[in-house]
């Protein structure tokens, strides 16, 4: 103590190590995955792009260091045609053009695959793509009392769904669309669901995606992609907040 | 040392050819072993065999092969051994021929020729055969023809040889040859000119040459397992205990015989009334993707089809039973992540029991411009991955081609909407369904005009149906539809996808964009 109080370098050193030592000792428990961000916590030393899914928009892949990361849970909000389902879309596109298998649990029965498959082009399959259709509802956001049921049914059932998925493992992107089911809906679910599908993806190569329009569930090393009506999007982690470069998210005619 | 076993046929049937299917070509010995073990008497010559030696390999429905090497210490001598087989056949009522050789070409050959046991010590076997004469090679075309191909080779292309190896007799007897030992003196290369590999091959079976390993023949195993309950069963539960009890040694078995199950039969017994004369069986078949053996992945995958159907009273007795097939060898590539075939096909069977198997598979694409058209296929995903070329676009092809990146989300039962037009514009989109009150269009794009099925037949275009039947956009609507797509943007910034249906002159919202 006293020859680092005496020589700042070595203070500094010393300090550098310890740091090190302690962040290696998280890496190794994985305690904290925020330090092991964009990187194989398995591999630490290897390419860290390989542990992210990317969107494949390049704007928004800047600034989530590659993509999504892997073994975590994010989540993409944002209010209605706001893009959260076109950077799903390319997302789940880039992932089968590289040969994964990618998952798509879809409550509602929403998704659109001729509209889907412009981006679903070049090397994009839509046969590595599962698609777990819920029970279709007749309008968007249901919350009258007759439906409520029904709906609440078919999210308890999606969740199932999902960690069905999620422990089968094999899959490269994992995704929950639950854009169109109201919020309040969501947030009866118990929160221990979110720290249990955390747990089950943990240290795996599967990254999962929660789509909502209001703030659901991310993992400590996840990601948190909040949209603008004006599609624009920022990134939101666990250490900082980036709030001022907003990246402008490619939507149709009409919403541009 | 080989021994032989041939069961004569009596004098009035035909002289032994083998079994032959079309165009003369035998049927594989292997693969037919089935057919010929209900030949009675040759079953039991199989089983003789099989008694004394697990490495039986038979030819033709009469003669069986078997090595004896290792029986000496239990036996005695080959003659005892021969002795031995002669009368344990005699025991089962089978005047069988004995043969005893170094080699079982050797052994197979003098079955034939002699009766009673013939025994040959190492090294004799070209002087014990040379005084046969050359009809035995005819007259075991079809012993000696399995002996030189493989059990796995395809029998198609061996046809033409067959037909030499009949004739070929004849045409040595011009020669003026008479017995195998003419035929094994003349020298191999004058004879390999000559007749080709066909000659040496004769040539080598007349000296009594192995010509390749003994090939033993698998034994026809059923794979079933079943117990009886001393108390009744009622629900999944502890029957998910029973099925393991029966899953483990039958998968323990398929794992030996390097087998796969791809047919899964589970049969309950159930509980019938004491008064009823008939018993109640409850079936289930459950046909597996791929052939798989582990215990577990089939417990989960008959539980979970149990769970779709169950049983409707309480089980007395279970017994499963699988359709095996041959192990497979899977080669992933490096790159690419795959998910296990076994892994998969119980994560489709758990997700078809949680969703309904229909709402479980893979997006298709339909060849129409029907708008929301779509299929589901089996998730099924390429095992390997190779990056295709950019497709040209198909000008013939309906599927629509976007341009944009706007992605749908679709009503799967359009919202009937009003819609107020200016200049023929929507300019505001309002529906009485909550949390999709609609409002003041501030940008549109449109009209995309489409129809279709106008051809069909007009019972089906005048069925007495809703207007949002008649616009349902479901896979398997077949109804006509004319309508012009808008996509437009409200002023509380969402962006809808609607339609005006020309025929009825209505208007639905069919989805949003996000």
């Amino acid at each position: 103590m006293l020859a680092s109080a005496k020589d700042p370098a070595l203070s500094e050193r010393s300090e550098s190590k310890g740091r090190e030592y302690l962040e290696s000792l998280l890496r190794d428990r994985k305690l904290d995955h925020t330090l092991t961000r964009g990187s194989d916590p398995l591999h630490p030393g290897s390419d860290p792009t390989r542990w992210l899914v990317p969107t494949g928009i390049a704007e928004l892949d800047a600034r989530l260091d590659g993509g999504l990361p892997r073994g975590h849970l994010s989540e993409v909000i944002g209010p209605r045609s706001s893009g959260r389902l076109a950077i799903l879309v390319s997302a789940l596109a880039g992932a089968t053009s590289r040969g994964e298998a990618v998952a798509l649990i879809d409550p509602l029965d929403m998704f659109d695959p001729v509209s889907a498959s412009a981006t679903f082009q070049g090397g994009a399959d839509f046969q590595r793509m599962l698609w777990i259709r819920g029970e279709s509802s007749c309008s968007a956001r249901v919350s009258l009392s007759s439906e409520y049921g029904t709906l609440q049914k078919s999210l308890d059932r999606a969740v199932k769904a999902l960690n069905i998925v999620l422990q089968a493992g094999g899959f490269g992107l994992v995704a929950l669309d639950l854009g169109e089911v109201a919020a309040q809906t969501v947030k009866r679910l118990p929160y221990t669901t979110w720290l249990r599908l955390q747990r089950v993806i943990e240290g795996s190569e599967t990254a999962c995606v929660l789509i909502g329009s209001e703030p659901i569930a991310r993992s400590s090393g996840g990601v948190t992609v909040q949209l603008t009506p004006g599609q624009t999007a920022r990134v939101v982690r666990a250490r900082k907040m980036e709030s001022d470069d907003h990246v402008r998210v490619p939507l149709s005619a009409a919403a541009c | 040392m080989f021994a032989c076993l041939y069961l004569p046929r009596p004098a009035s049937s035909a002289p032994d050819r083998g079994k032959t299917g079309a165009r003369g070509i035998p049927h594989a010995t292997h693969a037919a072993h089935a057919t010929y073990a209900t030949h009675e008497p040759y079953a039991t010559l199989v089983q003789i065999a099989r008694d004394f030696s697990p490495r039986v390999e038979t030819h033709g429905d009469r003669t069986v092969t078997l090595d004896i090497s290792g029986l000496g210490s239990l036996i005695g001598e080959p003659r005892s051994i021969g002795e031995e087989l002669r009368r344990t056949a005699a025991d089962a009522g089978l005047g069988v021929h004995v043969a005893v050789a170094a080699s079982s070409t050797a052994a197979i050959l003098l079955a034939h020729a002699r009766a009673g046991l013939t025994v040959v010590a190492r090294g004799d076997e070209a002087s014990a055969l040379a005084p046969l004469p050359l009809r035995v090679l005819t007259q075991l075309g079809f012993g000696l023809w399995t002996l030189d191909s493989r059990p796995d080779q395809n029998l198609e292309p061996k046809a033409q040889n067959l037909e030499s190896t009949a004739q070929s007799p004849e045409q040595l007897t011009r020669w003026g040859l008479r017995t195998l030992g003419d035929l094994a003196a003349l020298p191999s290369s004058e004879l390999s000119a000559r007749l080709g590999q066909t000659g040496l091959r004769w040539q080598r079976w007349a000296r009594g040459e192995e010509v390749r390993p003994l090939v033993p023949a698998g034994v026809a195993e059923s794979f079933e397992e079943s117990l009886d309950l001393e108390w009744p069963i009622d629900g999944l539960e502890p029957l998910s205990f029973v099925l393991a009890r029966l899953f483990e040694p039958l998968c323990d078995r398929l794992e030996r015989g390097d087998r796969g199950a791809v047919v899964l039969r589970v049969t309950l017994t159930l509980v019938t009334s004491a008064r009823s004369a008939t018993v109640e069986l409850h079936e289930r078949v459950v046909e597996l993707p791929a052939p798989m053996r582990d215990a577990r992945v089939l417990r989960t995958l008959a539980l979970l089809d149990l769970e779709s159907n169950p049983p409707p009273a309480a089980i007395d007795r279970v017994a499963v039973a699988v359709d095996v097939t041959e192990g497979r060898v899977l080669q992933f590539g490096l790159f690419a992540r795959a998910l296990p075939t076994d892994t998969l096909a119980t994560l489709l069977a758990r997700l078809g029991a949680l969703m309904g198997s229909d709402h479980v598979g893979a997006p298709s694409l339909v060849d129409t411009h029907r708008p929301g058209a779509f299929a589901m296929a089996k998730f099924d995903p390429p095992r390997t991955f190779t990056i295709p070329p950019s497709p040209l676009p198909n000008p013939q092809s309906r599927i629509p081609h976007h341009t944009s990146a706007a992605v749908l989300r679709r009503f799967r039962s359009p919202i009937p909407a009003r819609v107020v037009l200016e200049q023929g514009r929507p300019v505001r989109v309002t529906t009485d369904r909550r949390g999709c009150a609609g409002g003041r269009v501030e940008r549109s794009e449109g009209p995309w005009r489409s129809s279709g099925d106008w051809w069909l037949p007009s019972s089906i275009v005048d069925r007495p149906e809703s207007i949002v039947d008649k616009r349902s956009t479901l896979p398997h609507a077949t109804s006509p539809w004319n309508c012009d797509e808008w996509e437009v943007a409200l002023n509380d910034g969402t962006t809808y996808r609607i339609s005006h249906a020309r025929d009825v002159d209505a208007w639905f919202v069919d989805g949003m964009v996000d």
